[in-house]
């Protein structure tokens, strides 16, 4: 392009360089670090020495997966229940916000979204007053979850409705002679299919890396690896910690890295019309 | 082939009234245009053909039987939405098979008669194709062969050519025409183009402000406007007030600037009296009757049109394309016999302001 000039490109350059620094630089520290043996950061009495060995182990990984498996599995059954609840609840209730509204709906999607909002402490420090009784119980931890994750996937199916105008289409399908069941499976159905993938992405991603619900409501029997995360941090070494933030990175990035590829897809079909 | 008829459509949008009781018996087998602005009520009008609306009042009628109570899936009304509302989802050949995928039509028969319909748009080569690689014209067509794939009874068109340039329209639309009357099938067609309107129905229905101004074949409704509003909506018209008089001669039409003998039937006494721009003859060398001071000329192309000034009124007046205006020349006009068309003096029936 010839309207580009020489300080131009450095700058540019030098914006880029300084954005990725800042972004990937701690992420690299972290995940060098959960493979880095200690002997080679001079922390411990043995001594690296080249040819005594691998400077890099996967020692840390091990010990991580070993104490915090539990914390994991309950974090990996929060998400994948998160998403199916919200794909059970949140596209039908979309549906019916955005083709059906009925008198108050446009309140109650207001109401639905208020979550997004407001602090996350606060809704936690709701929770843990309002259902003091059930102090402890995982589903209460759950709970929580799906106050924060059920408004991304309306917002995102609500958007998908109203933006491919399927209030039309229903009723061109209707001219066409389908009935109720026909319109919902033939034409609602493919039409949400996109924003319901990307919704539960979204879904999965934050209720895996959800912090506030899941410290305070936090207990010994039901801890969610975030807040195991933040207990490694504070009492474990370096290496342990890097492993287990690694480990939370692996949990989420493929979540996040098929986010950004159907999402594409999708502001294309937007561009386009469809 | 189907009879379709309706009678008192009206229905109301938060106590306005869109459409106020609309009769009408549709042509079978025919095309019937329903012109009128925008708000006029003839897309809800269609709508309630179709089932999507229910009527405040008012019963639809398909072969003689009460489908009022019908919802739209089991209507067999077939209708080309304004956006086409096709299923961007689906390929072309999926769309039009949609309506026979949901009669349960075996998949080899219904692939046969997908193929007929993309056939009658000529897009047969086109079924695999998706929606989004579609130019507007071609997402028209394969609305209108979805909308027929599955042989519909009537067939509903809202505005559909509204979203194409206008040298496409011209073109569908002559397609259309000619699709359709070997079809022959019963077709309501919403338009507020008074041009689509005259040329594609067999019958045309005017409406404003819900109810039916005037219905009849487009030639007679455009010569002979019931009132100031169909005579404007469907062409340009120069409208004025007249008294319709009795003569020893014959009865007169007395202009405000001329006296011109009354078409026959013509009502006594007070009238509106309208004359078409093409009806004004307009003269350079004072061979017509009222002369006349040139106020502006407009090149249309195949013609030009005038406005030419008589006193304090002013005219529209036709002429040829190659009319030209020389510096201080004379002009003159005449209104051509049996062009005028006079209607009583009443309230609402007059030229707006």
């Amino acid at each position: 392009m010839d309207s580009r000039t020489l300080p131009g490109t450095i700058l540019a350059g030098t914006v880029t360089a300084a954005l990725l620094a800042a972004i990937v630089a701690p992420v690299l520290v972290l995940v060098v670090g959960s493979v880095l043996d200690t002997r080679l950061m001079g922390v411990s009495s043995e001594q690296w020495v080249p040819g005594s060995g691998g400077a890099v182990t996967l020692k840390w990984f091990a010990y991580v997966l070993r104490l915090y498996a539990p914390m994991l599995l309950f974090s990996l059954r929060l998400a994948v229940l998160s998403v199916a609840v919200c794909l059970a609840i949140g596209v039908p209730g979309a549906y019916v916000l955005a083709e059906r509204p009925f008198r108050g709906s446009a309140l109650l999607e207001e109401a639905v979204l208020i979550p997004l909002s407001i602090p996350g402490i606060t809704v936690s420090i709701a929770l843990i007053e309002g259902f003091a009784l059930w102090r402890g119980r995982w589903w209460l931890v759950l709970w929580g979850h799906l106050v924060y994750t059920i408004p991304f996937m309306v917002k995102s199916v609500t958007a998908a409705l109203r933006g491919s105008d399927v209030a039309t289409l229903e009723r061109a399908a209707q001219t066409l002679g389908a009935r109720t069941f026909d319109r919902l499976r033939l034409v609602v159905l493919p039409s949400v299919r996109h924003a319901a993938l990307v919704g539960s992405l979204l879904v999965f991603a934050i209720s895996w890396g959800e912090f506030n619900v899941s410290y305070l409501l936090n207990t010994p029997l039901n801890q969610t690896y975030p807040a195991a995360l933040y207990a490694t941090f504070t009492f474990n070494s370096f290496q342990v910690s890097a492993a287990a933030g690694t480990i939370f990175l692996a949990g989420v990035l493929p979540a996040l890295l098929v986010l950004q590829w159907v999402g594409g897809a999708e502001t294309v079909d937007v561009e386009q019309g469809v | 082939m189907s009879r379709l008829e309706v009678r008192g459509l009206s229905k109301s949008y938060a106590g306005k009234p869109a459409v106020a009781g609309i009769s009408h018996v549709f042509a079978d087998g025919e095309i019937t245009t329903i012109v009128g602005p925008s708000g006029s009520g003839k897309s809800t009008t269609l709508w309630m053909i179709a089932g999507l609306t229910a009527p405040d009042a008012g019963t639809v009628l398909v072969d003689g039987a009460d489908v009022t109570a019908v919802p739209a899936e089991r209507r067999e009304i077939g209708m080309v939405f304004q956006s086409y509302a096709l299923f961007p989802h689906l390929s072309v050949r999926e769309n039009v098979e949609f309506g026979l995928r949901v009669r349960r039509v075996p998949r080899a028969q219904r692939r046969d008669l997908a193929v007929d319909a993309l056939r009658l748009v000529r897009l047969e080569s086109f079924g695999e194709r998706r929606i989004r690689e579609l130019s507007g014209g071609e997402q028209q067509r394969v609305a209108l062969a979805r909308a027929l794939a599955y042989r519909p009874k009537v067939l509903l068109m809202d505005e559909p050519l509204s979203a194409l340039d206008a040298k496409l329209r011209e073109q569908l639309r002559m397609e259309l025409a000619a699709l359709l009357q070997e079809l022959k099938i019963t077709t309501v067609y919403v338009t507020h183009d008074q041009v689509e309107a005259m040329s594609l129905g067999r019958e045309l229905v005017v409406v404003h402000a819900g109810r039916v101004e005037q219905s009849g074949a487009p030639r007679e409704v455009y010569r002979r406007p019931a009132n100031a509003f169909v005579a404007n909506f469907l062409g340009s018209a120069n409208i004025f007030e007249a008294v319709c008089s009795r003569r020893a001669a014959g009865a007169v039409i007395e202009l405000p600037f001329a006296e011109i003998a009354a078409p026959e039937g013509a009502p006594g006494g007070a009238c509106w009296a309208m004359v078409r721009p093409e009806d004004v003859e307009i003269s350079s060398n004072g061979a017509s009757m009222i002369p006349c001071e040139f106020e502006a000329m407009f090149f249309l192309g195949n013609q030009c049109r005038l406005r030419v000034r008589v006193g304090p009124w002013s005219l529209l007046a036709d002429a040829p394309n190659h009319f030209t205006m020389a510096e201080g020349t004379r002009l003159s006009l005449a209104v051509r016999p049996g062009k005028v068309v006079v209607w009583p003096r009443q309230a609402g029936n007059g030229p707006s302001p």
